[in-house]
């Protein structure tokens, strides 16, 4: 067994096998465990490179204690073979009979020189034969298994003469006069063993005989094996402290990498904000959980005339506008409670008496269990937009008031005028003349058209102010068309036009404040037969993608210039008239109807054609349902 | 025995136009110039229909119309608004008065005349 492991070098085998098993396990381990890439390519070289240091080394220690283990067995034969030429072995034949006092005296001398060195196993002397065959000579009883008795045919003297028939190449090669040692163990009726071979010289020097010294080969190889092992050993602990120190230092480094990372994106951010929080147009405040102030800008700072110090904890209030304090503070209550967003306009008023208007906007931190950590909030400077705002918001309501004022105290003399004239027109006052009668009939026309206007100012106005009721319910628009159609064919049949509709059958129905698409309707109609001389007026209904609804109003009048198209929409604008024909409009129609239409979440538009005829249209959603 | 209306309207000029239509149509008219005026002359004539501005000095159409309802003696006369805004009416007295019965200025005297004589005759 011994033997098989150190020919075929099993110990080295088992030990590379171990060291690239185990390097290979740790390589993974840090892939998987750690998301290291594992061993680099120098580090598996450097193993290999062990592995092989490994190989030789024990390979040589091996060969080194064989070499030592032979030495020691040839210097014992040496000497043995000294002491027995010196004793006269030469005169020992085969034939000398086992009572012959110097072979007794040779045969004493191997057994107390086998008793004194137990290394030794045998010690035995051959002479070779007339025919070639060699026989043993003086081989002494042996005590192989060390017990202190020689018993049994193993251990007993061999005869003189005996043929010994494991003759090998070394032994051979003794005979001859070379001293031989055979480290390849050689099994005979005794054992197995390692055998070193001295050649016996006689008085003139001729080899008479061989001396052999048998070391048993288990305690051979072992002795070898140890050497190998302890080195392997030896190599194995280097292979270990190596793998060792390499993952500890790779983990360390990635450690430190790591932290060299954290520690300059730390340094970055920490750059970036200061860059961000000084410089910022805004003024930016951090709070903790507790709604004390922590940090404030210098842009706050500048806004508030507060320093950080003075704006720490409660003190940032302060700076709050003493007639908004109480509200900031009970919606920053709220929003904090709720961990919600908190977005105020409010005033800031500073130490030194000025007020400006901020917008404060503030999100909640919130931690990983969404637990407030307090806020960040920004200032934005918004007092030029409020002043604007209010100044807008006073425009806007002298300009309501001022058209209601006036369109309201426009009725009165109207009633009067109008009245008056009626009262003089029909006669109540007396009768009157042809003339009489035609300038209070121009009169009469020209109050009803200041009515007209005035309705249509308000009405605008209504819409305009969000004011205007809407009744809203759902019907077909088709029916609504077919209703009014009569009135639409006679206002045209004045001018001698052709009124006609073409309606899509199967339209969805839609929500609308009935009169008020009615009052477009008549807008649009109107308008197309007051610019149309002749010809025809086609209304049509169709359906539009995404369930939307088209009506449309073409006319063959004059037609539109494209640079006019924009203006017409416009409330108070009348395009000025092609055939300078005053049409007595408000300039509110198509303002009106654009706005009633919008409020049905639709739109208006217009396509012309100058010269050709003009096609307004409205376009409402389909109903789906509330 | 002509139908008495009583005519309340501040705007002289207005009362004059009106208070000649209806005397042509052969109604007795009671002239006030304001709501409490009004309301004296309504207990004192007895008036068969009233026919009031909505806003008027010292007391506007309305208290009269609130005047009357709660005076039985008078609450059946039937009472019609002149307005130069329909939103002067707040929205409690405009849920119970009828469309009909409010008269934007200018006044379309012709379906004035026309309710008045509807009421008179019923």
């Amino acid at each position: 067994m011994r033997y098989i492991i150190l020919s075929y070098k099993l110990d080295f085998i088992i030990f590379f096998l171990l060291a690239i098993g185990g390097a290979a396990l740790i390589h993974f381990s840090l892939r998987k465990f750690k998301g290291m890439p594992g061993f680099s390519k120098p580090a598996w070289l450097i193993i290999l490179a062990f592995s092989s240091l490994a190989f030789v080394l024990s390979e040589r220690s091996g060969k080194d204690q064989s070499l030592n283990l032979q030495k020691m067995i040839q210097g014992f034969a040496f000497t043995y073979a000294q002491e027995l030429e010196l004793m006269g072995h030469s005169k020992i034949q085969l034939n000398t009979p086992p009572e012959d006092p110097l072979y007794l005296k040779m045969i004493s001398a191997q057994i107390r020189w086998q008793k004194a060195n137990p290394l030794v196993n045998d010690i035995y002397t051959f002479r070779k034969k007339e025919d070639g065959a060699v026989a043993l000579l003086v081989d002494s009883e042996t005590d192989y298994d060390r017990d202190g008795k020689i018993e049994g045919d193993q251990e007993s003297r061999t005869d003189i003469g005996e043929e010994y028939s494991e003759v090998d190449p070394l032994l051979e090669q003794a005979f001859e006069g070379l001293a031989s040692f055979y480290d390849v163990p050689v099994k005979d009726r005794w054992g197995i063993w390692v055998s070193a071979y001295v050649p016996m010289r006689d008085t003139e020097g001729r080899v008479e005989s061989v001396l052999g010294v048998d070391y048993d080969a288990n305690e051979w190889i072992q002795s070898i094996l140890w050497r190998r092992l302890t080195l392997l050993l030896l190599m194995a602990v280097v292979i270990i402290i190596f793998f060792f120190s390499w993952t500890v230092n790779k983990l360390q480094k990635v450690e430190i990498d790591e932290r060299k990372k954290i520690e300059s994106a730390l340094r970055q951010s920490e750059t970036l904000f200061r860059t961000l929080a000084s410089n910022a147009p805004v003024g930016i405040y951090l709070t903790n959980e507790k709604n004390q102030c922590v940090y404030v800008n210098p842009k706050w700072c500048q806004m508030s005339g507060l320093s950080l110090h003075q704006a720490r904890r409660e003190g940032w209030t302060q700076t709050i506008h003493p007639d908004d304090r109480k509200l900031v503070l009970i919606e920053w209550e709220e929003a904090s409670l709720s961990r919600h967003l908190f977005s105020s306009e409010h005033r800031f008023q500073t130490p030194q008496g000025k007020t400006t208007w901020i917008s404060n906007i503030a999100v909640p931190l919130l931690d990983d269990q969404g637990q407030s950590k307090g806020y960040i909030g920004t200032l934005t400077d918004i007092t030029a937009r409020k002043i604007a705002e209010l100044k807008i918001q006073e425009v806007a309501n002298f300009k309501a008031e001022f058209t209601a004022v006036v369109s309201h105290e426009l009725r009165t003399p109207m009633t009067v005028i109008k009245e008056s004239i009626a009262l003089l027109e029909d006669g109540s006052t007396g009768p009157l003349n042809d003339e009489q009668k035609d300038f209070l009939e121009t009169t009469k026309r020209n109050v009803d058209r200041l009515t007209r206007l005035v309705n249509s100012v308000l009405e605008y106005q209504k819409l305009e102010a969000g004011a205007m009721e809407f009744r809203m319910e759902v019907f077909d628009l088709n029916q609504i068309i077919l209703e009014i159609k009569p009135d639409f064919i006679i206002l045209a049949e004045r001018k001698k036009l052709v009124f006609e509709t073409m309606l899509e059958t199967g339209l969805p129905p839609v929500k609308i404040d009935k009169d008020k698409i009615i009052q477009v309707l008549i807008n649009f109609v109107n308008n197309a037969i007051k610019f149309t001389e002749k010809g025809k007026i086609t209304l049509r209904t169709q359906k539009e993608e995404n369930s939307y609804i088209r009506v449309s109003i073409q006319d063959e009048g004059i037609g539109i210039r494209d640079a006019n198209m924009m203006k017409l929409f416009k409330s108070f604008s009348q395009i000025p008239s092609e055939d300078k024909v005053r049409r007595g409009g408000t300039g509110l129609g198509l303002a009106i109807s654009k706005k009633i239409v919008e409020k049905h979440r639709g739109y208006v538009g217009v396509e012309s054609v100058f010269g050709k005829g003009s096609t307004f249209y409205f376009i409402l959603p389909r109903y789906i349902g509330d | 025995m002509p139908k008495k209306i009583l005519l309340a309207e501040d705007e002289p000029d207005i009362l004059k136009v009106v208070r000649y239509r209806l005397i042509k149509k052969g109604y007795e008219v009671i002239s006030a110039a304001n709501g409490k005026e009004a309301i004296t002359l309504i207990e004192e004539h007895m008036p068969d229909l009233i026919l009031a501005d909505v806003k008027m000095p010292l007391m506007g159409g309305i208290e009269i119309l609130k005047f009357i309802k709660e005076n039985a003696n008078l609450k059946h006369i039937p009472i019609l608004f002149i307005t130069a805004s329909s939103e002067l009416l707040k929205q409690e007295s405009r849920d119970q008065l009828l469309n009909e019965d409010v008269f934007l200025k200018p006044i379309e005297m012709e379906k004035l005349t026309t309710r008045i004589q509807e009421l008179l005759t019923s």
